[in-house]
């Protein structure tokens, strides 16, 4: 069966790596995925606010187009996505009458009839099994030892989390099956500054520095994350890192999809693998 | 017939909204009502004296009462009118006030029309009331307490010291619930274990109280007076009548298992007391922990060992059928298991535990003799943290309401800490202190002053090991700062829950539970005792938490409910029950499978001359709770609610929807 | 998930046996293995004088023999059993 595909904005920019790597796994493990043709912004946050509908029309007319297409499952890749996706497909499906609203405001969209489920790209790989991800392994990556971040919006709030929002697997499971060794780094829920890194980067450099150290004192030989966000967060802020903490030696993230891709010989140019 | 309407304002609940003195006029024009009045409070001595009074002089035979709901006054008022012997039953209450002016406060006119309508639909199901007189059933003079911790063991002296007889029954091999496993009580410190073995003993040697530990409650058939309870006995594999409780056996048993009563942190053989003080001081041998199981050579050590040649390997489980005329559920609490708390560590770490586990630290019948030791090391904590509201008040855990007793106990643990190892550092996270009972705000107030233990307002977000020790993450919201510390141990205060199988034991007794399990009273703050189901009464923190000093206060009431239930020669039923017309019935039985009480059997009737022998439906009286399920499915008719009959009901309905 | 561990075990004493073999009267039925609770026993690499393996307490576990007796009673050439260490 076809899933379709929402790739997002960062996913096309800053974070090309992880959609490219992405598509190669999916093609290995045979998930048939396939970019929604026109595709506008998810809505980037789900809205807090008490009277919120309108802000519940950029991700449900992404629904509204994915139904009409015919697909009945939409996957992304980046955790805003998902999360804003699969919040507002919960929130109009549970009173009739706020998709009623919102499908005759749409006027020129198909309307949308609550039936497309989001599940994020881990969530198919969990699916597909921890066997099929060994069968496709061409180089095991045995002995290296892999932190595996999830940052917030995966794991949060209960209703749309991919995994348990205190003690997840989901990714040191997918590790496992390409043969690297998880380590389990108590930081790995802790929020990585998020947007403050557009206005005080010094926030992101003190949060992602304790992730990275409580990572190296666990033992982690890189780090592996599967929000666009977080990585940037913990990649590019490490120089801002290195500035405040001098004794900072620095450690690589990853897309765990870009380490799949190396596990199943698809890439060979990560350094420090 | 001559019907009376008394129309209450209930001050200016119902007056403020409808027009009482329009309703006067207009009722006492609809056919056979004689009389029709308007009062202020008709609940009130003078309001009754009024009703009384009017009866007498008019010779009324039908009253209505247009005021509050029956729920709050319908015996009052059928108190009043009994007083000058018309039956209560020729009595209606008409809800002019839930039902309309406190739900239509905003439109008048329409309240007054609906409340007209209402008054005319009670008038025309009184037309049709028939006098009743309760029902009357025998009383067995002899109860039932299930549970035998605190709750139980005080509800049974109480009663016991009345004159009856009382059954208690435990289902752990030993009396005193969680009570005996606490260290010291908080505000007085008094030993828990030396305030509680009195009372523990008195029951096992009291010549009214039959102690059956080790037993469960299996079924319980019947109503209030007559009960018939079966229990199983589980099999002990030890004679009680021969055990000295001598341990000749324990010391030569080869397996050793975690002990219930120490929460895992203690041992024990498979052949056991729960702990020293234990009563019955009788040994239980855990066959699944036991060598014997499953095996085909038996291993005798304890058989052998034993001097009065207590032990039986081939008991069984008995069973006992008892009477009785009133049941008393007191089968206490339970902690919320340590891995739902995930966010604190639970579960995952050996250094993080709950504050039971803890108090098995601190008592000197402990495990490590009352020192307190971390588990995974066994070193002694120089800084604990303890966390209070571990799941109580919180949602997310299923749990949004306060435990009531971790304030106290908290700071009753924390101050023991410090007794024990007085160059120790006990902070503790809140986020409020609940301290209500006499002398509690006192005892928390030395704990913060005297005791230096620091009290940081905020939660805790994570707990973590770094090395040997706990990183702990929390907040200090009236300084404003986060906090981290690296603690030694953490003690965290899990949410009280039902005990597990109290679910099961109230869908037994046709006892109701709340959405968190605890059985539901009938009225939280009048009738915090009684259950829904006459006869069966609540004792203790199976129906919500509470402390120690609470559960004896409430054990002794539900003691007084029972003693004054048995004090008297009868039990007095509601006659509102289903009654069968014989010549309309024809014995088609689906009111006998729609029964949720099994209240109805069908009968043949005796040999009549000529005709076939019918079946019809026969409701036993002293079991039908009148709910009308029957009326509902009966096709011809022929079962009717007393008091609710289709006559009765279908003039209400006509009486609601014609104009005049 | 952590289970746990009592902290008072040395309060506990287990009775203590000492396992003797009679290697020539064994057939190697294996009865002695399945039945100890301890798993206290293992096939020798040596054998008897009429070929078969007899049972030997594994190596470093001399001391966990808790004189329940199983090997003793289930053995059907009293070829096994346990003597009492005070």
């Amino acid at each position: 069966m076809e899933i379709a595909y929402f790739p997002g904005c960062t996913l096309k920019t800053t974070a090309r790596a992880l959609e490219t790597s992405a598509l190669a796994v999916a093609k290995t493990l045979g998930i048939a995925i396939k970019e929604l043709p026109s595709w506008t912004c998810c809505g980037t946050c789900y809205s807090l606010a008490e009277d919120d509908l309108i802000k519940q029309v950029a991700p449900i007319r992404t629904l509204a187009r994915t139904a009409n297409l015919g697909y009945s499952i939409l996957t992304t890749l980046c955790s805003v996505c998902y999360n804003t996706l699969a919040q507002a497909n919960l929130f109009v499906k549970a009173v009739p009458t706020r998709l009623e609203k919102i499908n005759a405001f749409m006027e020129e969209e198909a309307n949308y009839a609550g039936n497309v489920e989001v599940k994020h790209f881990l969530t198919l790989l969990q699916e597909l099994g921890a066997e099929k991800v060994s069968e496709a392994v061409k180089r095991p990556l045995s002995g290296l030892k892999v932190a595996c971040y999830y940052g917030c919006l995966l794991l949060r709030p209960q209703n749309v989390a991919i995994d348990d929002p205190e003690q997840p697997s989901i990714l040191e499971n997918i590790m496992k099956s390409i043969g690297a060794e998880p380590v389990f780094f108590p930081y790995q829920v802790e929020c990585c500054g998020s947007y403050h890194t557009a206005v005080k980067p010094e926030i992101v450099a003190r949060r992602a520095h304790l992730i990275l150290e409580n990572a190296i004192e666990n033992g982690a030989d890189i780090v592996v994350t599967s929000c666009p966000l977080c990585s940037f967060n913990l990649k590019e802020r490490q120089k801002d890192i290195k500035r405040l903490y001098p004794g900072f030696k620095g450690l690589p993230v990853f897309y765990f999809t870009e380490v799949m891709a190396e596990a199943f010989g698809i890439t060979k140019i990560l350094k420090g693998i | 017939m001559r019907i009376g309407v008394f129309i209450c304002h209930c001050g200016k609940n119902i007056a403020g909204v409808v027009d009482v003195k329009e309703l006067v006029e207009r009722a006492s024009k609809l056919k056979d009502v004689v009389y029709a009045t308007d009062y202020v409070y008709l609940c009130s001595e003078p309001g009754q004296k009024e009703i009384q009074e009017k009866i007498e002089e008019l010779e009324l035979t039908h009253v209505v009462i247009a005021a509050c709901s029956p729920k709050m006054h319908a015996t009052t008022f059928a108190r009043a009118v009994k007083g000058v012997g018309l039956n209560p039953y020729l009595l209606e209450i008409a809800n002019i006030r839930e039902h309309c002016s406190w739900v239509h406060h905003d439109k008048p006119e329409i309240a007054t029309e609906k409340a007209f309508r209402l008054i005319k639909a009670a008038v025309a199901k009184v037309r049709l009331a028939e006098p009743l007189e309760p029902i009357k059933v025998p009383l067995t003079r002899k109860v039932l307490v299930i549970g035998g911790g605190i709750a139980g063991i005080r509800t049974a002296l109480d009663i016991a010291n009345g004159g009856f007889e009382v059954y208690l029954v435990e289902r752990t091999p030993s009396l005193g619930g969680h009570m005996a496993q606490l260290s010291e009580t908080f505000p007085t410190l008094d030993c828990s274990a030396c305030i509680l073995t009195p009372l523990m003993v008195e029951a096992a040697h009291h010549k009214n109280i039959h102690v059956i530990t080790y037993a469960e409650v299996k079924n319980i058939k019947g109503i209030i007076g007559n009960f018939k309870v079966t229990i199983e006995k589980k099999p002990r594999y030890v004679i009680p009548e021969k055990c000295t409780g001598c341990g000749d056996c324990m010391d030569v048993c080869p397996v050793i298992v975690p002990n219930e009563f120490d929460q895992g942190l203690g041992a024990r053989k498979a052949i056991y007391v729960p702990f020293p003080q234990a009563v019955p001081l009788v040994y239980t041998l855990d066959l699944e922990n036991c060598l014997n199981t499953q095996k085909l050579v038996v291993c005798e050590q304890c058989y052998k060992a034993c001097g009065p040649r207590a032990i039986n390997y081939l008991m069984e489980p008995q069973e006992i059928e008892i009477e009785v005329g009133a049941v008393v559920i007191a089968t206490g609490f339970d902690l919320l298991p340590i891995e739902n708390l995930k966010e604190y560590g639970g579960g995952k770490y050996p250094d993080v535990v709950t504050g039971l586990e803890f108090e098995r630290l601190l008592s000197a019948s402990g495990p490590t003799g009352g020192v307190v030791r971390r588990p995974s090391d066994g070193k002694i904590p120089k800084r604990v943290v303890f966390i209070q509201c571990a799941g109580s008040r919180d949602p997310e855990h299923g749990c949004p309401y306060c435990s009531k007793i971790c304030c106290m106990y908290t700071a009753k643990q924390a101050l023991l800490y410090k007794h024990v190892v007085p160059d120790g550092e006990a902070y503790v996270f809140f986020i409020d202190v609940r301290a209500a009972g006499k002398r509690y705000e006192e005892f928390v107030q030395r704990v913060m002053g005297e005791e230096r233990i620091v009290y940081l307002r905020g939660k805790v977000s994570k707990v973590f090991q770094r090395e040997d020790k706990l990183v702990v993450w929390g907040a200090d919201t009236i300084s404003g700062m986060a906090v981290e510390i690296e603690a030694d141990m953490v003690v965290l205060a899990p949410a009280v829950v039902p005990s597990k199988g109290t679910a099961d034991l109230a869908k037994l007794l046709k006892v109701s539970v709340d959405e968190f399990g605890f059985l539901s009273e009938v009225h939280p703050k009048l009738r915090p005792v009684e259950s829904v189901s006459p006869g069966v009464y609540l004792a203790g923190a199976a129906q919500a938490p509470k402390d120690i000093s609470e559960t004896a206060a409430q054990a002794s009431a539900a003691a007084s409910k029972v003693l004054s239930l048995l004090s008297q020669k009868e039990a007095t039923l509601e006659p509102i029950v289903a009654h069968v017309d014989k010549e309309l019935c024809i014995g088609c039985g689906l009111c006998w499978k729609a029964c949720p009480f099994k209240a109805i059997t069908m009968v043949r009737e005796e040999k009549r001359e000529g005709k076939k022998r019918r079946r019809y439906a026969k409701v036993e009286e002293a079991v039908c709770q009148g709910c009308g399920v029957c009326m509902a499915i009966c096709e011809k008719k022929a079962i009717n609610v007393a008091g609710f009959t289709y006559d009765q009901l279908s003039a209400q309905v006509k009486a609601l929807l014609e104009d005049e | 998930m952590v289970i746990r561990k009592p902290l008072n075990l040395a309060k506990f004493k287990v009775p203590k046996g000492r396992v003797i073999v009679l290697a020539e009267r064994c057939k190697e039925c294996g009865l002695c293995i399945e039945y100890c609770p301890k798993q206290i026993l293992e096939y020798s690499e040596d054998y008897n004088e009429k070929g078969f393996h007899y049972p030997v307490v594994k190596a470093g576990m001399e001391n966990e023999c808790i004189f329940c007796l199983f090997c003793q009673e289930i053995c059907p050439d009293f070829a096994i059993f346990s003597e009492k260490e005070e």
